[in-house]
């Protein structure tokens, strides 16, 4: 009674996420209904993605975590822990070493490899639930494939803003059937998911969805031929530490100068452009 | 540094745990689970239910863990759950074969087999009691031997263990609304995700685990107006429910124990058509919940039958009641918004300076 | 080896195979009952338990009991079928009215489809070209099932998101799988 299972989950509750993720392999952007247990951590702290790591995780694995491009936030260690705990499973903060990354909102800047699974934390996995409160419906429009709605959000803000205003999160269409919430990552990493060498798994434990994307998968952000898609910009602005400009940047507020100063978004990789950096001199 | 330290964050954490446990135990004051077992009734019946876990020792063990936070304790009892096998379905079991320790009904003065009131707050002037500050071990020994020593009758002729039911004395006069029987086997929405629309065992299924303050606001809402009518309790009864399982099918069921049950059936009149005619007659909202709750069983009775019927006001809608209706839910996803969501927060920000930049005016 | 742990390795190995279409990888054995693979009875052991039903193409009853008695999962029709094994040296005529029958979800839950064990033969000189997600541009294959087999699981799936996923097994214990998005031509040789 005091010994947990290993990863955590009895053994009928990995096989009904097992199952789902093989569905939502078979049926890419699609989202799979599953049960989705109760875990030791909060429903909207990562459960989705927690069950999809304990549902495939085996002794040889090695786990990297992320909550917004840091390894070291509060959610990540506490997810990392809850892992470990319960697999005795080998972590890193190195991308390259990982076999599962799990991440909430980002999508690490190391490429990813075919040896690797993503696991996306999703908090909200229906993409039309702003314009459709009703899972009943919101059910039946994706079996019509019927997503003006979709289009009709976007097209909208840009009536109104000359772009989208759709910031994380940003729709979009997988191998030209589903529309699919990617998880709130930064439309910056949006084209990491098109033609992926990776699996990814997307969990959305609170809404009890379970939902993949393929390697190797058209994937693509919802756009107008007038208006195409466009991630975030960061002119004229380099990370501080490496000074980097092609990643995701955070916005500082130096608290002596109080000036504005960026930083790489994923602090793994910024480490190890630092180290490199070190070497070399 | 804040708490999306770029390093540091699994120090800080321990730290914050640590003080955490620290709360726990600062007083110095200790306190066993057999005395939560023992004294914290209500407390344990609540998150026994709110849980789907019937274990008043774990329950006492989540509340002394817990520092006695209820949404804490079901959090504990729910996750504990996950990671039990579960072996066997019990057969059905039914409230009539209810040992009863308590049975009321609102409809009518008397009713067959009588009102047994039991143990109950509801006759309670609510005025603190200031002697319990000062009550001993000894004192309660001596209050315990005071009731037990009270005489009582060798026998009675009260028959609590196959109380007749309030309802059927309605149905056999033909006031009940007839449904054809339903012996379909219940769904487990902790196995398999409920699609909409539901079915009755999947909605009965959520309101029982549901959120006691939650199901008992819906229930309020629908009795204020929000809902069909004012019903009445036809009967709520609290007792010993005996549980068995049939570990093969052609095999008699083994008994496993009691679970203390409350269980509502509210009448509430409803016009029906028959024969071209149209005549009222009552339907039966149900709650069911583990150990003591009467208010949520009752809450859940109201809001089983507005689901049931339909109707255009909240609760009658099965979205809006049952997927916000569960504790973990509800406060897993409230709480996840102390998460830092500042990549989130930096593309909406890149956006609004690009929009106040470039946009339309 | 703790069947825990078996069944995480034989899972990660599907896992595999239906994200990459085509992709053979070896499965590990653990239990054996007579008229199917060993690598088979890890599959089913794998993905099946008493919340599924399946389905053994042929008449089978033994094996049938077998395998409910070491999955718990509950028999049913082919059409029905939540899991259908197809053993070695079925018909192919049975194998593509299992393939008719099974059932392909339906639009608004395509995940109440079948999915087929398949058990083949290692030996065979029928190429398959495959495409869909999952493969890059394309990849060829050996594969011994016969064109009718694939006509009738491309009849099948033809209307995406609606289909079966298939998974085959060999008497080396290698795994392939096709789900309902993976196109298969025949090469000629």
């Amino acid at each position: 009674m005091t010994t947990l299972p290993f990863a955590l989950l009895d053994e009928q509750s990995k096989r009904e996420i097992r199952r789902a993720i093989l569905k939502g392999i078979a049926i890419p952007g699609y989202q799979v209904p599953f049960a989705s247990r109760e875990l030791p951590i909060g429903r909207g702290w990562g459960t989705g993605g927690l069950q999809i790591t304990l549902g495939i995780i085996g002794k040889e694995d090695v786990l990297k975590v992320i909550d917004q491009g840091s390894d070291d936030s509060v959610n990540a260690v506490n997810i990392k822990k809850l892992v470990t705990k319960t697999t005795g499973v080998d972590t890193t903060i190195r991308t390259q070493d990982a076999t599962l990354i799990q991440s909430r909102h980002r999508i690490p800047e190391v490429p990813l490899r075919s040896d690797q699974v993503m696991i996306l934390q999703v908090p909200e996995p229906e993409p039309l639930r702003n314009i459709e409160r009703s899972e009943f419906k919101t059910k039946r429009l994706h079996a019509e494939k019927e997503y003006s709605g979709a289009y009709l959000t976007l097209f909208e803000q840009i009536m109104r803003y000359n772009q989208t205003s759709q910031g994380a999160d940003y729709p979009v269409m997988v191998n030209e059937r589903y529309v699919m919430n990617p998880s709130p990552i930064p439309r910056y990493d949006n084209p990491r998911l098109h033609n992926s060498d990776a699996l990814i798994l997307l969990g959305a434990g609170r809404e009890k969805k379970i939902y993949a994307v393929p390697p190797y998968t058209h994937v693509a952000s919802l756009a107008f031929e007038d208006y195409p898609f466009v991630v975030e910009k960061f002119e004229g602005k380099a990370c501080r530490e490496t000074g980097l400009t092609d990643v995701f940047l955070d916005e500082l507020v130096d608290e002596e100068t109080g000036e504005t100063y960026y930083m790489c978004n994923d602090t793994s990789y910024m480490y190890e452009k630092l180290q490199q950096k070190v070497a070399v001199k | 540094m804040a708490y999306v330290a770029v390093r540091g964050g699994a120090e800080a954490i321990e730290a914050s745990l640590e003080h955490l446990q620290y709360e726990r135990v600062k007083h110095g004051v200790h306190i066993d689970t057999a005395a939560l077992e023992a004294t914290m009734r209500g407390f344990l019946d609540q998150v026994m239910s709110e849980s789907s876990l019937y274990s008043e020792r774990l329950a006492s063990l989540a509340m002394k863990q817990s520092e006695g936070n209820s949404e804490e304790a079901v959090f504990l009892l729910r996750a504990h759950r996950s990671t039990l096998p579960r072996l066997y379905y019990s057969t059905v079991t039914d409230p009539r074969e209810m040992f009863v320790l308590r049975r009321i009904s609102s409809s009518f003065k008397d009713i067959p087999g009588g009102q047994i009131l039991g143990a109950s707050h509801d006759y309670l002037h609510r005025l603190l009691d200031f002697e319990l500050v000062e009550e001993t071990e000894a004192d309660v020994l001596v209050k315990k031997c005071q009731f037990e020593q009270e005489d009582v009758p060798d026998s009675s002729d009260l028959q609590l263990e196959r109380l007749p039911k309030v309802m059927d004395y309605l149905r056999a006069e033909g006031l009940l609304r007839e449904f054809p029987v339903n012996d379909t086997e219940p769904s487990d929405v902790t196995k398999k995700a409920m699609a909409f629309p539901t079915n009755r065992s999947q909605r009965l299924q959520t309101l029982t685990r549901g959120q006691t303050g939650t199901v008992t606001s819906l229930g309020y809402a629908g009795l204020r107006g929000y809902g069909a009518s004012h019903p009445n309790v036809g009967e709520v009864r609290v007792g010993w429910q005996p549980i068995h399982v049939a570990v093969q099918d052609d095999e008699d069921p083994y008994y496993i124990g009691a679970i203390k049950l409350t269980e509502v059936e509210s009448f509430i009149p409803v016009n029906v058509d028959k024969e071209q005619q149209q005549v009222l007659e009552f339907d039966v909202g149900y709650g069911a919940c583990f150990g003591q709750n009467e208010t949520k069983a009752i809450a859940m009775s109201i809001v089983d039958h507005a689901l049931e019927t339909g109707g255009t006001t909240p609760i009658h809608d099965e979205e809006f009641v049952l997927l916000h209706v569960d504790i973990i839910e509800s406060t897993g996803f409230i709480s996840h918004l102390k998460m830092p969501h500042y990549v989130t927060f930096q593309t909406k920000l890149e956006q609004m300076r690009n929009i106040k930049k470039e946009g339309k005016s | 080896m703790e069947l825990t742990h078996f069944t995480q390795q034989t899972f990660r190995t599907l896992m595999t195979c239906m994200s990459r279409p085509g992709t053979k990888e070896a499965l590990q054995k653990d239990a054996m009952i007579d008229g199917i693979y060993a690598e088979t009875m890890s599959v089913l052991r794998t993905m099946l338990d008493g919340e599924v039903t399946f389905a053994v193409v042929g008449q089978a009853p033994r094996l049938q009991q077998e395998v409910m008695a070491w999955t718990g999962a509950n028999v049913s029709e082919v059409a029905d079928a939540d899991f259908i094994l197809v053993p070695q040296h079925t018909d192919e005529a049975q194998i593509v009215e299992a393939i008719q029958q099974a059932k392909i979800g339906d639009l608004v839950d395509p995940q109440y489809s079948a999915t087929l064990i398949v058990e083949v033969v290692a030996e065979t000189s029928q190429q398959w070209q495959l495409t869909g997600p999952g493969i890059q541009d394309n990849t060829i294959i050996p594969l011994a099932i016969t064109p009718n087999i694939v006509a009738a699981r491309a009849a099948r799936n033809k209307e995406f998101p609606l289909g079966v996923d298939m998974i085959f097994v060999n008497e080396h214990g290698e795994v392939v799988a096709l789900p309902r998005t993976t196109k298969a031509e025949g090469v000629e040789q």
